[in-house]
């Protein structure tokens, strides 16, 4: 079937595209415009609208244990009140898996990546991403903690052994990249420290995070997995933890590494001990590091939930839960803490949070390297994503909410002399081209032909929160997934995984590892096809060598 | 009864599920109980509700209740078996089915080679166990110590456990079982733990003992660090209230109301809704259930068991095993997940998930009725 969205304007950096014109979907991919004469099936008319490609989302917590045990604790942040609408069940069902696919969709992402899949967990968070519908997904295997890395590591075993060890836990996670979070925090946690920087040595273990994190580069880039290796640095939250973030930037030596949720991490301390902005520290660093690529984790008004891996930062962080609850588990490798949080709009803390977040934005040397997060749900929900792109791309905008900031948040940072206005290319950029760059998913992120037909068509109103919010038309592989803000209806994405060889002494060594360590072998632990039923879930990405 | 069309739904319905479908779509408020199957069987049974408005409770349905409703109104430290077992220098056991569970899982079993070869040799203490439980501590455990209490009343012993621990003075004796000697002296063990485990059982303290527990372990995190290990709920009950979560956001007993998800333990709770009888027709899902509760009553009763058991409903259909018969996704104790388990036994036998399914399309279709 051929279809035509006609007369839009299409907005797509890769091809350097800012033009009105038609753009052709056929057979769930975009082609080139069809001979004269040639039958168009179906037309849409994008008159007056942008057309861009499908959004994607680097880092938003969709899935997995941790987000459920999350959903236990807090029933009243999804109090259920709207039905759903016939054939789509549970599509309004408060923070479900369901909804979350719907929401998604509805703003026009097309594929999502939830960024901390355990492999002692990887069933059941995917699983879970199999009832998101509608978008794509992906998941990144989370290493760096786990007591058979730590041992060859310890025991300087060769690179091949931590190369085939991580690629063991990528494939039969099946992760689409790997993640590291505050690398040997959670040992350090569990042996009683309350703090652990870059350059720490884990008791007894003999190792720094620096260790851990140089020896996943290596092993990532022997693997050859597309995405960088996505790091969740230690001290978050840390008065000072720019520091921490200039020396694991440092510590990469040029190669390819995506720090997570930096907004987090862009706080320096004043004389007082107190924290001030660190976002000019953090740009100029990222500046000076073109071998790096960071999501922002911006946060935004109103009640959430912090959901990681980090249990040492979750455990220090719980005397701010709110409501006063919260739940730690030091699970196998890190296990997880979920604590409640509200970023009020009367705190200078939250709003001087919120600040940094957009500086980095606006400070951003380059929006192929500075994508756009809330860290889901953890600074706010995905949900928030319109009201930021409104914010970046409207000064006005932005000094009607920087009006109502307290001055001790005002003069800890420089947002308001910030006059840059994200353009429409840069927000496809940020939220699209990179993205999908730098996942290695080459099929989409633009609108060439070739590309999976994943596009979102938006009316072009002044008001960017609004226009965001319900885009005018979803195709999600080529099919009508969204009509004037509203999914139309049940459709189903894929799993984005990759499948990379290992050296077969790997698998013994891991059978015998899990064997000692739970007392049950590798078979406890697979994601096999067969767990899915009649349903085809994953697709398998090349990795880039 | 109707007849069922096979080109209206595109397979041929047996007369069970034909029985059963009309059934559960003809009735006020169908209740959809056990959930004793695997993942798939669970996601076609809320399913099945959506389409119906039904209410769902799990076999375990109260346990749920309790540990789920702690767990929301005031949050919990808990840990894994495979980390308890290794790290842990203290365990810290109360009562029989804690122990029960411990044991089960493999707590005192030796590493063929120890993941944490610095961790000091192990204690344990158990709390209303009697004086000489039959279990193997094993050979890295060095001292067993006992606290004598009545297992059918652990909260008060956890109440002065906590107390003298964050050193509250405990002036006034707390009975003759335990003694405040004995309180006081277990009390130094657990805050001298490195990387304490208090093991517990939610169905047997109850909201209120869980959350005591609960703040025992919290009390000890502000010098050392402590946690908790406990069994989960029967009947594969953990995958049941997980699914529930990513599916409603509910852990498992919740009812479909007008398309809109309800979580209201007492409202939809099964044995109550057919007493009551608000609940008019039962779908009970239990291919790993040991037979039917008692308070099923025959009549309205659609009963999903496994092969061979006897079962007093009005529809009976076998189905197969997971794990047996066919493949399935179970919650699994020692590994602490969900795991997928290949069939021992491939028969041809139904899947629970496959009857539950047509009967969704039988309703859907209108032929039922």
């Amino acid at each position: 079937m051929l279809i035509r969205l006609a007369g839009g304007r299409v907005i797509d950096p890769v091809q350097g595209l800012d033009a009105v014109g038609d753009l052709y979907v056929r057979d769930g991919r975009i082609v080139a415009a069809p001979e004269p004469g040639e039958a168009v099936d179906e037309t849409h008319d994008c008159r007056g609208r942008i057309v861009m490609a499908g959004a994607i989302d680097v880092h938003s917590h969709i899935a997995g244990g941790n987000v459920t045990l999350a959903r236990l604790l807090l029933p009243e942040l999804h109090v259920n009140e709207a039905p759903s609408p016939d054939g789509m069940p549970f599509a309004h069902a408060r923070w479900s898996s369901w909804e979350i696919g719907r929401l998604y969709a509805e703003m026009g992402f097309t594929t999502v990546i939830e960024p901390a899949l355990a492999p002692t967990h990887a069933l059941q968070t995917h699983l879970e991403l199999a009832d998101l519908p509608v978008i794509d997904k992906g998941a990144l295997t989370v290493v760096g903690n786990d007591d058979l890395l730590l041992k060859l590591l310890r025991e300087r075993e060769s690179r091949d052994a931590v190369r085939d060890a991580v690629a063991h836990a990528l494939a039969a996670s099946r992760g689409l990249g790997l993640k590291v979070i505050n690398a040997g925090g959670a040992p350090a946690f569990k042996s009683n420290l309350r703090a652990f920087s870059f350059d720490d040595e884990v008791p007894h273990y003999g190792l720094t995070s620096r260790r851990i994190v140089t020896g996943l580069l290596d092993a990532a880039a022997e693997i050859g997995v597309p995405h960088p290796l996505h790091v969740h640095c230690n001290n978050l939250g840390v008065p000072g933890a720019t520091e921490t973030v200039r020396a694991t930037m440092a510590g990469a030596e040029g190669r390819p590494i995506h720090l997570a949720h930096i907004q987090f991490y862009a706080y320096e301390e004043d004389p007082a001990g107190l924290f001030r902005s660190g976002a000019e520290t953090i740009a100029a660093a990222l500046a000076a590091h073109p071998n790096v690529s960071v999501d922002v984790g911006q946060v935004m008004f109103g009640p959430t939930v912090t959901i990681s891996l980090d249990i040492m930062k979750q455990y220090s962080g719980h005397p701010h839960a709110s409501p006063k609850k919260w739940a730690l588990v030091d699970g196998d490798a890190e296990g997880g803490g979920i604590v409640p949080i509200d970023y009020r709009a009367k705190s200078w803390v939250n709003q001087l949070q919120w600040a940094i977040g957009l500086e980095l934005f606006l400070l951003s040397p380059d929006p192929w390297r500075c994508l756009m997060t809330t860290d889901h749900p953890n600074g706010g929900p995905f949900t928030s994503y319109p009201e930021i792109l409104h914010l970046l791309m409207d000064r006005g905008e932005r000094e009607r909410w920087i009006a109502r900031m307290p001055e001790e948040a005002k003069r800890r940072c420089g947002l308001a002399a910030l006059e840059r206005e994200y353009t429409l290319d840069e927000v496809a950029i940020m939220t699209r081209a990179a993205p999908a760059r730098l996942l290695g998913l080459a099929d989409r992120g633009h609108l060439k032909p070739g590309a999976v037909a994943d596009i979102a068509v938006y009316d072009d109103l002044a008001d960017r929160a609004a226009m965001f919010r319900a885009a005018r038309l979803v195709l999600k592989d080529g099919r009508v997934a969204v009509r004037d803000g509203r999914c139309t209806g049940w459709i189903f994405g894929r799993t984005h995984a990759l499948k990379p060889g290992y050296d077969a002494a790997m698998t013994r060594e891991v059978e015998t590892y899990l064997t000692d360590r739970y007392g049950v072998g590798a078979k406890a632990f697979a994601v096999p096809d067969e767990a899915f039923g009649e349903r085809h879930v994953f697709k398998v990405e090349p990795c880039s060598h | 009864m109707a007849v069922i069309s096979e080109a209206a739904v595109g397979w041929p319905a047996s007369e069970a599920e034909a029985r059963a479908a009309a059934l559960i779509g003809r009735a006020r408020l169908p209740l959809i109980a056990g959930l004793a199957a695997d993942l798939d069987a669970i996601r076609a049974a809320f399913a099945l509700a959506d389409l119906t408005g039904a209410a769902v409770d799990p076999a375990a349905g109260d346990a749920l209740a309790a540990e789920m409703r702690a767990f929301a109104d005031s949050g919990q430290m808990n840990t894994t078996p495979a980390e308890a077992r290794h790290r842990a220098d203290l365990v810290v056991v109360a009562g029989p089915a804690a122990l029960a569970h411990a044991v089960a899982v493999g707590l005192f079993e030796a590493a063929a080679s120890p993941l944490y070869p610095w961790r000091t040799q192990r204690k344990v203490l158990l709390i209303g166990c009697g004086d000489a439980p039959a279990v193997d501590f094993g050979p890295t455990t060095v001292a067993v110590s006992h606290l004598d209490a009545d297992p059918a009343h652990l909260r008060p012993v956890l109440a002065a456990l906590r107390a003298a621990a964050a050193g509250h003075g405990l002036t006034a004796p707390t009975g003759d079982r335990p003694t405040l000697a004995a309180i006081t002296a277990a009390a130094a063990e657990i805050k001298a733990a490195a990387f304490g485990v208090l093991v517990y059982d939610p169905a047997g303290l109850g909201a209120l003992g869980i959350e005591l527990a609960q703040g025992l372990v919290k009390d000890m995190n502000v010098a050392t660090r402590f946690t908790a290990l406990t069994p989960p709920p029967a009947l594969n009950g953990k995958a049941a209230a997980l699914a529930g979560l990513w599916t409603v956001g509910l852990p498992g007993r919740f009812g479909m109301v007008r398309g809109v998800p309800k979580g209201d333990d007492w409202r939809f709770d099964g044995r109550r809704l057919v007493a009551s009888g608000e609940a008019d027709a039962v779908l009970w899902v239990g291919p790993l259930a040991p037979g039917l509760p008692d308070w099923l009553p025959a009549a309205g009763t659609v009963a999903l068991v496994p092969p061979g058991q006897a079962a007093a409903a009005d529809v009976v259909i076998e189905v197969g095993v997971p794990g047996i018969d066919h493949g399935g996704t179970l919650y699994e104790a020692r590994r602490d997940g969900l795991s997928y388990l290949e069939p021992a036994a491939p028969s041809a036998r139904p899947r629970a998930a496959a009857v539950i399914g047509r009967l969704a399309q039988i309703i859907q279709g209108g032929a039922a009725c």
